[in-house]
């Protein structure tokens, strides 16, 4: 068994994170701790794997038990080797530069002999259903793989304990049905682990007992499903009297040999709200590049306003078009929270009329008016998917296209965005989300479109595709569509 | 901060050290772009892409002032480097010796004034020595590729280099650090996870290879460098070495008065001087004051782009027509008995065998 | 077959081909050392293929070397004047035949150093190099730096056009006019990325941490490059032919230094 006692721990001995709190993870459970945003989960787990107080400062009381004996004075080389954190971004945690070296990299640590070590790789890519990728190269594989690899590497080093962050955040459905059935089969084999998961709904058929953890305090979870679900609403109804906003006529884009859409056709008209939605790696983010004239389609093309995007120039495509991409850190430039506001102003020189009051009103509305002055870097992973949103859409473009705004938001982060979605659709523009969300599909979206390999699988109402996504093979979009 | 934080480098340490050297890898690329571009605005065909040079500097710096420990800059730079061999860099193996000789300039700097860069005198000579590690660029370049380069050419462009060096190396680097700041990404919830404490001397032991291979690689990248210390000597002396008893530099002041006159006239294959008069010092004069040791039979002759002759060391000292004269461009050997030849310009060296 | 080769012997090999030309430049000798080079492609079979942008780069650059050389050198028999004698003007820009063999040490030595390393790296994985650090006695936790940095670059890349994107989107292109035009973009393009990187630092080195990285001084491999008994004839070649090029500047095999 895995245990903390009395554990408090404070950053800055200022504000208390955890107040006091005891957890048990035992062998053959699923644990899984939810809460909101910066309610203090993932610190949890630092201090579940040792790396509070060992690695990370701050004030720590309460003590870390191991199978009823007490570690403090253990290294942390030593307690890893019984527990074991998968932390939230596959990405940042892979060191090496093929999966077998990466799954090898905890047993070479601890000197365990080639042989057995080759024998560790097998089973523990086996047990994440991974064998074929032994030998890729690890910034080939897709996030599902990233993370199946990142969890086999952990598993290579025969821990007791499996603690996972977020471990759903970028999985699409199948690779979140494919992570149930892994966690299931290690809780199996007598494994204990702990699940730390904002989307609950992701996790909870598998879980054996649930906490919650909200002012800094672990309570049991009671099960009365808090809906913050927006209320469908009439969709507007799209005029196909008036001529389209963005069109793609066949387009096609390959990242070297690798093709990512392929022969793609569709057009967006004024008032629409589009879900898109596919697999990983189903060319979602890419698509999104191509209509916004950001990426040229090798064949084809694209029209933004009636006008062919190859003849736009950055400023003619800023003027009508806001990107939100994946990663938010991406897509801030300026120092100040108050200047990547204005930022557009800066570079765009023809606005037409904006009212002087608006930069200030659209932060104000995205809760951010009170950190004018931050370095927009320094805020919170929700609060600069605001700052994107806002600091994109002030101006007011024709088309708005969003790459999974919603993930990592809390109540009013979502509130906010859905606002600037509908606000958008009603006043005659036109936008695409990128989702793989279902529940956001049917009551914010009043068309989706399915891409499968690099082409339009299903195009048409969200409840005829999601029905016939069923029907097809899809089933797990319909299944998980109720999320958070 | 105590002297043992230099011994012991964190996991977190490496790994900074390892994805800014990787960041700074990746976009050299990109620096190389912007350089084109203001060759390009200012129609040169190549030149002022070292007014970017301090970008590729930028990193190190970082590495350096982040990490705040011994010899991370040269690590640094010989990551660096390594990762634009293995990106394909046009200039291979070349690139690993410049980007790992700024390095460790940047490590001499922060050695002379210790770990803090931020008080007034302090950031001077953090700016300073990022402007000296990327100018060092220039002289590597020069020893790989352009010897024989004019001093005055490589003063310009090394200029120019350190300016960019102390601009983006300096100025703007210490504004990212004050950004990084502002951002909150440098943590400093980070206490050091030492690794199993290994003496001091035990350290260098064992590093000992390392140590030696790094010397050599600088040692070799800074050979051409310091040579080209012999450029900025004054053009008009020479070295006159070998088997002599008095080896000396030779300047015409020297051997005031005994300056001879002769005519002469060039008759080379496709270059014919008419015939001019040429006042200078006999080398027979000159070889004399060395006192050449017997048994010696030959004369080297080498000049500043490298070319050299052999003469036979009797016929030298016979010869009255054979002298070195002041031309333009330093001392020139008027060898009126010769072919063309065996005129030589620029003399630097002369050699009894 | 150089694949099999110890990486760290073909890393030194890189470094004594390259220190060999430099402290004896001749063209004939930096010649020699090419061909060796284009040889080691055939036998390790591996494709000479370079992208015709780098062609250009290289021709560009050869010649740009050729002709520094041949303007910078006034010493030798004079093969012709570039500006030729004009009435009492002239003749100007002599050039020489020493001039032209310094030029063609210059442009092969350019060569030699970009097809070497280019061999290198084909034939070189980066991960056994960095293991193979640990044989020079250098602690495996530094040489894993290689392989951390070797390891983001491709994510830093697709960073970087993503980035790139992201500035188009919001009207932002590249100037170099003025000063504070250049900062701007450097600002705009440096700032996101590290941001970006350093913020996976934290990750990183804690997944490190919580897999046992530096549990102890040594550490075993999966895979690692044993020494095989080539690794040592190759060595003595390689000692050999420093020992040359340094034996030939010292002017001690003048016969060999006749031909080459």
């Amino acid at each position: 068994m895995l245990e903390i006692r009395d554990a408090s721990f404070s950053y800055d001995n200022e504000k208390m994170i955890l107040d006091s709190v005891d957890l048990q993870i035992r062998r053959g459970e699923i644990t899984v701790i939810t809460g909101p945003t910066g309610s203090g989960k993932s610190t949890l787990a630092l201090i579940l794997a040792g790396f509070i107080p060992r690695v990370i400062e701050g004030a720590f009381t309460g003590s870390l038990l191991i199978d009823g004996k007490n570690v403090e004075d253990d290294m942390i080389s030593e307690i890893a080797r019984k527990v074991a954190l998968v932390q939230q971004d596959p990405e940042s945690q892979i060191s090496t530069l093929l999966v077998c070296d990466e799954v090898a990299f905890g047993p070479e640590n601890y000197s365990v002999t080639p042989s057995e070590i080759q024998k560790r790789v097998e089973v523990s890519l086996n047990a994440v259903e991974s064998s074929h990728l032994a030998n890729r190269p690890t910034y080939a594989l897709s996030g599902g793989e990233k993370q199946r690899v990142t969890i086999a590497s952990m598993m290579a080093g025969k821990p007791d304990f499996l603690l996972l962050d977020e471990p759903s955040a970028s999985l699409d459905p199948k690779g979140i049905q494919q992570l149930q059935k892994i966690l299931l089969d290690f809780k199996d084999s007598g494994y204990g682990i702990l699940c730390i998961e904002h989307r609950l709904a992701t996790i909870l058929p598998i879980a054996d007992r649930v906490l919650r953890l909200s002012e800094s305090r672990l309570s049991k979870w009671n099960d009365k499903t808090s809906s913050t679900r927006t209320t469908p609403v009439e969709h507007f109804r799209r005029l196909d009297s008036v001529d389209p906003l963005l069109i793609a006529k066949g387009v096609s884009y390959s990242y070297g040999t690798i093709s990512a859409v392929r022969d793609v056709s569709l057009s967006v008209y004024p008032g629409e709200i589009i879900a898109l939605m596919g697999d990983n790696g189903s060319g979602k983010s890419t698509l999104v590049s191509l209509l916004a004239g950001l990426l040229h389609s090798t064949n084809g093309a694209t029209y933004i306003d009636g006008v062919s995007s190859i003849e736009m120039t950055a400023q003619d495509i800023a003027a009508r078009i806001a990107v939100v991409f994946q990663n938010p850190n991406h897509q801030i430039f300026e120092r100040t929270v108050q200047r990547e506001q204005h930022l557009v102003f800066d570079v765009l020189d023809s606005l037409g009329e904006i009212p002087a009051e608006r930069p200030d009103e659209v932060l104000l509305a995205a809760g951010l008016a009170e950190l004018k002055e931050r370095n927009p870097f320094s805020l919170s992973h929700g609060q600069k998917r605001r700052l994107n949103v806002s600091s994109v859409t002030v101006h007011e473009p024709l088309v708005y296209l969003f790459d999974e705004p919603f993930i990592g938001q809390d109540e009013i982060g979502r509130n906010f965005i859905t606002q600037t979605i509908w606000k958008r659709g009603e006043s005659g523009g036109a936008v695409i989300l990128v989702t793989h969300d279902s529940t956001v599909a049917t009551s914010l979206c009043s068309r989706i479109i399915f891409l499968e390999r690099g082409s339009v699988l299903l195009d048409g109402p969200p409840m005829i595709v999601l029905n016939r996504l069923g029907e097809i093979g899809y089933g797990e979009y319909a299944v998980l569509g109720v999320m958070s | 901060m105590s002297n043992d934080q230099n011994i012991s480098i964190t996991t977190r340490n490496i790994v900074t050290i390892a994805i800014l050297a990787s960041l700074g890898g990746s976009l050299s690329t990109f620096v190389g772009y912007l350089g084109n571009l203001i060759n390009l605005s200012l129609g040169v065909p190549f030149g002022a892409g070292q007014f970017m040079a301090g970008l590729h500097v930028f990193w190190l710096i970082l590495i350096r002032v982040i990490v705040a420990k011994r010899g991370t800059g040269t690590m640094g730079g010989l990551l660096k480097g390594l990762v634009e061999l293995f990106t394909g860099s046009t200039h291979g193996l070349v690139i690993v010796a410049v980007s790992m000789v700024q390095g460790l300039l940047i490590d001499l700097g922060a050695e002379i004034v210790g770990t803090p860069h931020n008080s007034g005198n302090t950031k001077l000579v953090w700016w300073l020595s990022a402007g000296v590690a990327a100018a060092s660029n220039v002289f590597v370049l020069q020893a790989f590729y352009f010897s024989g380069a004019h001093w005055i050419l490589l003063t310009v462009i090394a200029l120019l280099a350190f300016s960019s060096g102390v601009i983006f190396a300096g100025y703007f680097a210490w504004e990212t650090l004050q950004f990084l700041k502002d951002s909150r990404v440098l943590s400093n919830s980070f206490s050091s996870t030492r690794p199993p404490t290994v003496s001091r001397t035990g350290v260098t032991y064992r590093n000992l290879p390392a140590i030696g291979l790094i010397i050599f690689i600088t040692v070799g990248s800074l050979y051409y460098t310091v040579a080209v210390a012999q450029v900025f000597s004054d053009p008009y002396s020479c070295k006159v070495t070998g088997l002599v008893e008095n080896p000396f530099t030779y300047s015409p002041q020297a051997f005031a008065g005994q300056e001879v006159t002769v005519q002469a006239e060039l008759q080379g294959v496709n270059i014919h001087l008419d015939p001019a008069n040429y006042t200078g010092i006999l080398l027979s004069t000159i070889l004399e004051a060395a006192i050449p040791m017997a048994e010696t039979t030959g004369v080297r002759i080498v000049a500043r782009d490298g070319y050299a002759i052999l003469l036979d060391l009797d016929e030298v000292m016979i010869d009255t027509h054979l002298l070195l004269t002041e031309a333009e461009d330093g001392l020139w050997l008027i060898a009126s008995n010769y072919d063309g030849a065996l005129w030589i310009r620029m003399v630097t060296t002369l050699e009894i065998y | 077959m150089l694949h099999r080769l110890n990486p760290s012997l073909k890393l030194a090999g890189l470094i004594i081909i390259t220190t060999a030309i430099l402290i004896y430049p001749s063209w004939r000798f930096s010649g020699l050392l090419l061909l060796l080079t284009i040889l080691g492609y055939k036998i390790s079979n591996v494709p000479l293929d370079v992208s015709k942008k780098r062609i250009r780069f290289l021709v560009a650059f050869s010649a740009l070397l050729f002709a520094f050389q041949v303007l910078m050198t006034a010493n030798g028999t004079i093969l012709f004047f570039i500006i030729p004698r004009y009435d009492f003007m002239g003749p100007f820009l002599p050039v020489t035949d020493f001039g032209v063999e310094k030029g063609f040490g210059m442009s092969l030595r350019f060569l030699l150093v970009v097809f070497s390393s280019m061999l290198f790296v084909s034939v070189t994985d980066p991960t056994l190099l960095a293991h193979s650090f640990t044989r020079l006695r250098i602690p495996y936790r530094y040489s894993f730096a290689l392989v951390i940095a070797l390891r983001f670059l491709p994510l830093f890349d697709m960073e970087n056009k993503t980035v790139r994107m992201a500035q188009r989107s919001r009207g932002i292109s590249i100037s170099v006019r003025g000063m504070s035009r250049i900062l701007r973009t450097i600002r705009y393009t440096f700032f996101p990325l590290l941001i970006s990187a350093l913020s996976r630092v934290d990750a990183l080195s804690l997944s490190m941490d919580g897999r046992g990285f530096g549990h102890s001084r040594t550490r075993t491999y999966l895979r690692k490059s044993s020494w095989i008994a080539l690794d040592s004839a190759v060595l003595v070649l390689l000692s050999t032919l420093l020992l040359t090029s340094i034996l030939l500047t010292l002017g001690f095999l003048p016969q060999v230094s006749a031909i080459i």
